[in-house]
């Protein structure tokens, strides 16, 4: 890349202190809040890591998401889909357990000599789901985001801001305005790489939607 | 254990255990940009139906 200012960086584990471990669900309701979540933190100069992140390697999806979370600084964990699947009648526990991987890694895990410390946010969708939930972490308090983004950006912002070393990042509402503003060109973007705007908003997309999405941060930085 | 006092017990050479290295999946890499004073980061996670260059031209023909 011969882009001014743009240079390329060691493999991802090695920028420790950027990485964001995100631990949210991976279903069609959640993805509004999870583009949202996204942005924000690479708005706010950091890097998510997931463990969609790459589909293609034959690691098993656990060994996956204990090196990811161990190579991350942070964690986030949104625990606002814990409940019974319609489908099944059974609750998916994967949030909660990847919220304890996590917790592990802050209590027994070092970070490294000069290192920040290791550090969460929880989330959820409405006031007390925790304390029913998981009660174990009573008296965490976590972020409540009621199903809205734009709340979401803001306890993201949050959360990061306080981390961040150089310049902090945007206020909550002039990140969102960001995000308003990418929202409204992926018509046009989705249009270029002749695809439909329900395609580059599914799932399926994800990779190329962070990928357009980190580079639009880049280009666009007034 | 047992095995190699048998082993040893037997006469037979001690076979060395073979050294392993645990792989590591190669690990993405991402850029960074300093724009208007703010440090911006790449994403680890890499196109899947597009290249980088498709979505950087689409995306640097926004308005």
């Amino acid at each position: 890349m011969s882009e001014r200012g743009l240079r390329r960086l060691p493999p991802v584990s090695a920028q420790f202190e950027r990485c964001v471990f995100v631990n949210c669900p991976f279903d069609l309701d959640y993805l509004p809040l999870l583009h949202a979540m996204l942005f924000a933190i690479h708005d706010c100069g950091f890097i998510s890591r997931m463990s969609v992140e790459d589909s293609g390697s034959n690691e098993m999806r656990i060994e996956k998401i204990i090196r990811i979370i161990g190579d991350s600084c942070y964690s986030i964990h949104d625990i606002s889909r814990v409940e019974v699947s319609k489908a099944t009648s059974l609750p998916r526990f994967n949030m909660p357990f990847e919220c304890g991987l996590a917790m592990g890694a802050i209590r027994y895990g070092r970070s490294g000599a000069g290192r920040p410390q290791r550090d969460f946010l929880l989330m959820a969708a409405v006031p007390f789901q925790d304390r029913v939930t998981l009660s174990d972490l009573a008296g965490q308090d976590p972020e409540i985001h009621g199903n809205d983004p734009q709340r979401l950006v803001a306890a993201v912002r949050g959360f990061l801001s306080a981390k961040a070393t150089g310049k902090r990042p945007r206020g909550a509402a002039a990140i969102w305005k960001r995000y308003e503003r990418f929202q409204s060109q992926l018509p046009v973007l989705a249009e270029r790489l002749e695809i439909t705007l329900a395609e580059i908003q599914s799932f399926s997309y994800l990779r190329d939607w962070s990928w357009a999405m980190t580079s639009w941060l880049r280009t666009n930085f007034a | 254990m047992s095995k190699n006092i048998s082993n040893r017990a037997s006469g037979a050479k001690p076979v060395a255990k073979k050294a392993t290295t645990e792989r590591r999946p190669s690990q993405p890499k991402v850029w960074v940009a300093e724009v208007g004073g703010y440090r911006i980061f790449g994403t680890p996670m890499r196109p899947e139906h597009f290249t980088e260059q498709q979505i950087e031209a689409a995306v640097a023909a926004l308005e």
